[in-house]
């Protein structure tokens, strides 16, 4: 089982070797394992919740939790699926706890960027990456929360109907249903750029 | 009414391009495609659309953890309390314990907890309050850190239901636990 952020995830022998020894209290072998999912977990987090001040302490905690129970994982699912189980929730109850956030507020881009820079361009180009992220931040606040986590984990993580299913713990026609009426939308809301990306640029602004 | 009747597929299609349809769906679903040109243009808006989702990071990158990210980790769990949560059969059945020194204190601590109870139960009237909240404690656990609240809030309410009820006294547990503290047979 893989996901699109090229990480292979099938849990192995080393990962269960980990895994058994974390379990005994062997503190290396679990900081080997938060190194392994820290960026993925790390990710997830900033793509389920906005305003860069919590995910740090969203992160940690989802570790620590881990750690704490590592008891209870059976093995029967992949060790990045319960830990994203654990992000999951610790996600809602952010949400939950915090309420909506004001609009327009930005993630700090910080010292640590990944991804793939904007890679030059025009300007205009900048202002279109910037306007169209903004966009889509907001767009993905004010989704109902069971349409965001589908269309962050379908579009972003790059996740299967199966394995977000288990995540989520829903059947998949209803992550089917939840993907569809998130990303419809989020098409309402993004449409300007959308028709710009199809090659019409300067409708948008 | 093609409207409606598209309505219906728009759906299949969001799945057809996840490539997370088939069977009869998927062939319906082709079918309609070929003789729908409405169809095939929301096909080919959502197709453009999940790929400028998928570039969308590239445009505002994400940020990395910090560097000594585990090690923090590492070091805030150090500070934890030392007791660790043990599912209750699973402390006296699970092969976890052969494993782990504090699992198995922790899981010590809690069959003495359990001992300690189940002694004091007996020492109560039959159907007391204080009884039926002791013999609640052989409840199943749930697993706290994946279970989201929904959960918990109906393990919290079975077992408040459980303990009004006090319905766990034969409980096969109990059974193991009371067996070998008796000494009838050798703690696994």
């Amino acid at each position: 089982m893989s996901v699109t952020n090229g990480v292979q995830v099938g849990a192995g022998d080393e990962e269960r070797q980990l895994v058994d020894a974390a379990r005994g209290g062997d503190r290396r072998a679990f900081e080997a394992l938060v190194l392994k999912y820290q960026d993925r977990i790390y990710r997830l987090i900033q793509r389920l919740v906005s305003g860069s001040d919590v995910v740090d302490d969203l992160a940690q905690e989802v570790f620590i939790r881990a750690y704490r129970s590592i008891g209870d994982f059976k093995g029967e699912s992949s060790l990045y699926t319960w830990l994203y189980k654990i992000a999951l929730n610790l996600c809602r109850n952010h949400y939950r706890t915090r309420g909506r956030r004001p609009p327009h507020e930005e993630l700090d881009e910080g010292d640590g960027a990944i991804g793939v820079e904007a890679g030059g361009g025009t300007p205009e180009d900048e202002v279109f990456r910037r306007e169209f992220w903004d966009q889509l931040r907001l767009g993905l606040e004010e989704l109902p929360a069971e349409q965001r986590e589908a269309v962050v984990f379908c579009d972003l993580e790059g996740m299967s109907y199966e394995e977000m299913a288990g995540v989520i713990g829903v059947p998949i026609g209803t992550v089917r249903s939840r993907i569809f009426r998130g990303r419809r939308a989020l098409q309402e809301r993004l449409a300007p750029f959308h028709a710009v990306n199809a090659g019409t640029r300067g409708r948008a602004t | 009414m093609r409207e409606e009747r598209c309505e219906e597929f728009r759906e299949l299609i969001s799945a057809f391009v996840d490539e997370s349809l088939d069977g009869g769906e998927l062939l319906r679903l082709e079918k309609h495609l070929e003789l729908c040109a409405g169809c095939r243009a929301f096909e080919g808006e959502l197709r453009r659309f999940r790929g400028l989702l998928q570039a969308a990071e590239t445009f505002q990158p994400l940020r990395r953890p910090p560097p000594g990210f585990a090690a923090l980790v590492v070091s805030r769990i150090d500070r934890l309390p030392r007791a660790q949560v043990v599912p209750f059969p699973e402390a006296l059945t699970g092969p976890r314990l052969s494993g782990s020194p504090w699992i198995g204190i922790a899981a010590a601590a809690a069959a003495a907890a359990l001992f300690f109870a189940w002694s004091w139960q007996r020492l109560l009237p039959v159907g007391s309050p204080e009884q039926k909240i002791v013999m609640s404690r052989a409840v199943p656990t749930v697993d706290v850190a994946s279970a989201d609240d929904g959960s918990m809030a109906t393990w919290m309410r079975e077992h408040a239901m459980l303990a009004r009820g006090g319905t766990l006294l034969g409980s096969a547990e109990e059974s193991e636990f009371a067996r070998i503290h008796s000494g009838e047979v050798p703690e696994r």
